[in-house]
């Protein structure tokens, strides 16, 4: 908990969308799974995610329908859209690329200069 | 798919915060139950849940807002959507029947294109106000009139202009100006453009700036004359100068001098005309002091028009009476006894500079205001042949609204889908109308206002907002009735009957009432054809007196000044310039095509003189109503140049000189007028030149107009040249034989050739005067040809698909009656009695509209009566082939029907 990266807007938008590639989720399932998934290793409010929801739906990427949860409360329920599901597919395969170039960068061997 | 049913529901913002709330809500409790599952008290995990949510309060606003601009979005997203979907579907409805959605196309496109043609003619001529004009109601132009003379004087004299310029309480500013063609630049490189000769305070009067630089001071433009300056025009900026901001201060040779350039006008701006102005000048450019000095005392040199700006609150009439008193006095004070000025009573009036007050009544006006009524008239055709085509499609269709209904689309829903299939094919008929104002509008503007006047683009913003509205207008008409007839429709009738279904008793009756409305409009429209063409035909049929399709005039301009003709009192100069003349006469004779050649003061419809006389032992002479006698001085072979026949005695001849014995030619009237009873020949006239001597009438000649085709006879007189002085001549002409444009091009190299001291000789055809004033009579009937043979067309259309879908749907009862032993031949006649009673009914109806309408338009017609029984038979004669042609294929196709077929049901 000591040592919590920070997130930038864009990752958490595809970290959200990557929550919601598993199904239909409501808010406090995707906070959830993301703690879950990164050990709590990020630097995040709850709030901060359901921004990132907000904008997404507006932008198209997300849809969100009222359900009912497992213990028969109302919750809200959000979908990826066919828009979102493409951002995701792009977004991640950006960001690993990008990841990946770095991770060479910084992991070659170091070699005399001629 | 729950939010479906609610499209459209925007929902409110109190709605969507509470949503947000309730979001927050949950997503609290479950970590607070969470973190009581680990065993922390109920306080201690509310906080730590608070703290993991982060700030409350700022969440709730922030996700808020963002909630609310969601919602909006949605529910435009939504509308767009189901805009799309309706669009889609109409594409579909094309794409399904193209050879329908190409006939409404067409239809539309001739309708709205016809339109747009006529509304931009009539925009330019009657409505835009003047560019660059500030508060053109307040702007007016003077005229005269006086009981001495029959019209209003339009042009008035700088004696006038002061006059008005005393009027403080009516004007804020009197200009003048005078329009004229100038000479630019020097030796081969000059080019004659238009020019206006301003006064100082003409623009003040209109209230434009210039675009660049400024305009003239009242020093450059009033009595003292000072360095030459001039002000271009916008186009001619943009043309010649290359649109350079730098001009202002270059020099430009205008009318042979140096001119130095201080501004330019703004773009688009003519003055209160129709035509560009090239070039700007002060009307006393080039002028000594001394002749301005008498210029501007002249009362009676009718050559400038007077424009003014009325004080704000001054009415025209209170500023006419004081304009009028300050024109009296100023003929006081010019030495006019009261006698004088009482038998004038001269009166000033003013009208507005408002496109619809300052040619209002002017041929040009009438006959675009008539066309656009016309075109009008096309356009409604066109509808109501589309409605037509859409009912018969709409009793097609009804089995897919059937289904439509159904299924659950709402009423409203689907006529809102009718209502746009039906926009949509209006507006790619508006489209294609863009296209055809685009080429017909060069024509019309061209055809009604001449070569000279401004182009205005069909893309005219004015021109495209009309066309837009035609278009709407057109598609909800043509939408509106086929949808009522479609949802009208019993449901369940439609879905068992199908597309076989047949049309209802009420949309027959409307369709019939549609066919007869059309074949009226078309009838109208044939009539107004015939009698324009007819008109046309007898004005082009009058006899002028010449034969301007076989003559030219040269007119040499003398560095820039238009004419040669004004006394020239210098007898050496007058020597001079006759010689000048002569040769330009020789190199005219020379050219092959020209057998006769001649100089004269003045050509027919190229400006007039009048001259006093006197008949000895006579008191009075009788003249026309129309003034004069009209004077003009030729050397001999005028009278063949331009071919006009010598009825009685001779032309003149060489002997004719100034030493010899005066002599005179008479034309008709004048002969009849003064000589009731007798011959002419031999009597004795004395001018009132120089010398009253007897000038012995030695010949009559026949009439030859003045300047109008319609004009009244007048007295006319004529001198030999020779004997004319101090008078020169202005003009030469000559004959052609062959190709007009041809021999005249030859003739003027030669001409210029051989007189290189002319900056530039003017050239033209005969033809090319007389044409301007045929202008509005050609384009009314050229018109009148088109928009009729376009209703013909329409008319004939709609009959055609009327009673083959008719047909087509009666098969049922045709294929009974055929198996029930009709005749072939019955069931044809059976069609085309149909189409033919609907015809001829409409073009009854058509006939007496047409007979009703006659008396507005007789004005604009020459010696032709509007109700013209020859042409009305014609008409009627035509309409009912037409309708007999296209009722044959119909008929045709209904004798053929199967009756087997049609029993069956087969397709």
């Amino acid at each position: 908990m000591a040592d919590r990266s920070p997130v930038t807007k864009g990752t958490l938008d595809v970290i959200v969308l990557r929550a919601l590639a598993w199904g239909p989720m409501h808010g406090f399932e995707i906070v959830e799974w993301i703690d879950r998934t990164t050990n709590e290793s990020l630097d995040l409010t709850d709030a901060a995610v359901y921004q990132a929801l907000y904008r997404m739906e507006r932008r198209g990427l997300l849809r969100a329908e009222w359900g009912t949860t497992g213990n028969n409360r109302q919750a809200r329920y959000y979908k990826l859209t066919a828009a979102g599901s493409a951002h995701l597919r792009d977004e991640t395969k950006r960001w690993v690329n990008y990841a990946n170039t770095v991770t060479d960068l910084l992991t070659a061997p170091i070699k005399p200069q001629r | 798919m729950y939010r479906r049913a609610f499209r459209l529901q925007l929902r409110r913002p109190d709605a969507v915060q509470s949503e947000v709330d309730n979001e927050i809500a949950l997503h609290l409790e479950l970590r607070i139950a969470q973190l009581m599952e680990t065993g922390l008290s109920r306080g201690e995990a509310a906080r730590i849940a608070q703290e993991r949510f982060g700030p409350i309060d700022d969440a709730r606003e922030l996700l808020g807002s963002l909630a609310t601009t969601r919602e909006t979005h949605m529910a435009l997203t939504e509308r767009v959507d189901a805009l799309r979907q309706d669009l889609a579907h109409s594409m579909r409805q094309i794409r399904r029947s193209p050879g329908f959605a190409a006939a409404v196309i067409a239809t539309l496109g001739l309708g709205i294109g016809a339109n747009a043609t006529m509304f931009g003619a009539i925009d330019q001529l009657l409505l835009r106000p003047p560019a660059h004009v500030a508060d053109p109601a307040r702007v007016v132009t003077a005229s005269m009139l006086r009981k001495t003379s029959p019209g209003p004087q339009l042009v008035l004299s700088f004696a006038i202009y002061h006059d008005l310029r005393q009027t403080p309480a009516a004007f804020e500013t009197v200009g003048l100006f005078r329009g004229a063609s100038m000479d630019v630049g020097s030796g081969v490189e000059t080019k004659s453009v238009s020019a206006a000769l301003v006064s100082a305070d003409f623009f003040r009067a209109l209230g434009t700036r210039p675009a660049l630089g400024r305009f003239f001071s009242e020093t450059e433009a009033g009595d003292a004359p000072a360095e030459p300056v001039a002000v271009v025009g916008y186009d001619y900026w943009q043309r010649e100068l290359n649109g350079d901001a730098g001009v202002i201060g270059r020099q430009l040779v205008v009318a042979g001098r140096p001119h130095q350039i201080i501004g330019v006008a703004p773009r688009d701006f003519r003055g209160l005309g129709l035509s560009p102005i090239d070039i700007f000048a002060p009307v006393t450019d080039g002028m000594s002091a001394q002749v301005i000095a008498g210029l501007m005392r002249q009362r009676q040199t009718f050559a400038y028009i007077i424009v003014a700006r009325l004080k704000p609150g001054v009415s025209t009439r209170s500023a006419e009476e004081e304009a009028t008193a300050a024109v009296i006095s100023g003929y006081r004070q010019g030495g006019a006894t009261e006698k004088q000025v009482a038998a004038m009573s001269p009166r000033i009036a003013l009208t507005s500079a408002l496109p619809r007050d300052a040619r209002r009544g002017q041929p040009e006006s009438r006959v675009s205001i008539l066309l656009g009524t016309v075109s009008l008239f096309v356009l409604l055709l066109a509808c109501a042949n589309v409605v037509n085509l859409q009912l018969a499609r709409a009793v097609r269709r009804r089995r897919e609204i059937a289904v439509r209904v159904a299924l659950g689309v709402s009423r409203s829903r689907l006529m809102r889908q009718l209502l746009l299939d039906s926009v949509v094919l209006a507006v790619a008929g508006g489209a294609l109308g863009v296209l055809i104002a685009r080429f017909g509008g060069a024509f019309v503007a061209r055809a009604l206002l001449g070569a000279s006047v401004a182009q205005i683009p069909a893309t005219d913003p004015r021109i495209l907002a009309f066309t837009a509205f035609a278009t709407i207008a057109a598609g909800l008409v043509t939408g509106l009735l086929p949808s009522r007839e479609v949802l009208r429709s019993d449901l369940a009738t439609s879905l068992k009957e199908g597309a076989k279904g047949s049309a209802s008793r009420e949309t027959r009756r409307l369709r019939f009432t549609l066919l007869v409305a059309q074949s009226a409009l078309a009838t109208v429209l044939l009539v107004g054809t015939g009698i324009f063409v007819l008109s046309l035909r007898r004005i082009e049929a009058v006899p002028l007196g010449f034969t301007p399709d076989r003559a030219a005039v040269a007119r040499p301009n003398f560095s820039g000044r238009r004419s040669a003709e004004l006394p020239v009192d210098d007898a050496t100069r007058r020597a001079q310039i006759i010689a000048q003349f002569e040769r330009l006469r020789q190199a005219a004779l020379e050219t092959p095509g020209v057998s006769h050649a001649a100089l004269a003061l003045t050509a027919p419809f190229e400006g007039s003189y009048a001259v006093g006389f006197r008949l000895p032992g006579r008191d009075s002479v009788p003249v026309t109503r129309d003034g004069g006698p009209y004077y003009n001085a030729v050397s001999g072979d005028y009278f063949e140049a331009i071919g006009a026949r010598i009825v009685q005695g001779r032309a003149f001849t060489e002997s004719d000189q100034a030493a010899g014995s005066r002599v005179a030619i008479v034309n008709e009237t004048a002969a009849r007028l003064w000589w009731p009873g007798e011959s002419a020949i031999g009597k004795c006239i004395e001018l009132d030149d120089n010398s009253p001597r007897c000038s012995e009438v030695v010949g009559v000649v026949q009439n030859t107009h003045r300047a109008q085709i319609v004009e009244d006879e007048f007295v006319q007189l004529i001198v030999p040249l020779a004997q004319a002085a101090p008078l020169a001549p202005g003009v030469v002409l000559f004959s052609v034989n062959g190709s007009t444009e041809r021999v005249v091009a030859e003739a003027h190299r030669r001409m210029q050739a051989a007189e290189p001291g002319f900056p530039y000789i003017n050239v033209r055809p005969l033809d090319a005067l007389v044409a301007p004033r045929l202008r509005s009579w050609r384009l009314g009937a050229t018109m009148f040809t088109v928009f009729g043979a376009l209703a013909v067309v329409l008319a004939a259309i709609g009959l055609y698909s009327v009673l083959a879908y008719d047909v087509a749907e009666r098969r049922l009862e045709l294929g009974v009656r055929s198996a029930l032993g009709a005749a072939t031949n019955q069931l044809a006649l059976l069609v085309i009695g149909r189409g033919v009673r609907a015809v001829v009914t409409g073009a009854a109806l058509g006939l007496v509209i047409a007979v009703a309408l006659g008396p507005r338009v007789t004005a604009l017609l020459f010696r032709t009566s509007p109700r013209d029984p020859l042409v009305f038979a014609t008409v009627a004669m035509v309409l009912i082939v037409v309708a007999v042609a296209a009722t044959l294929v119909p008929a045709v196709r209904a004798a053929r029907v199967d009756p087997m077929e049609a029993l069956r049901g087969a397709p």
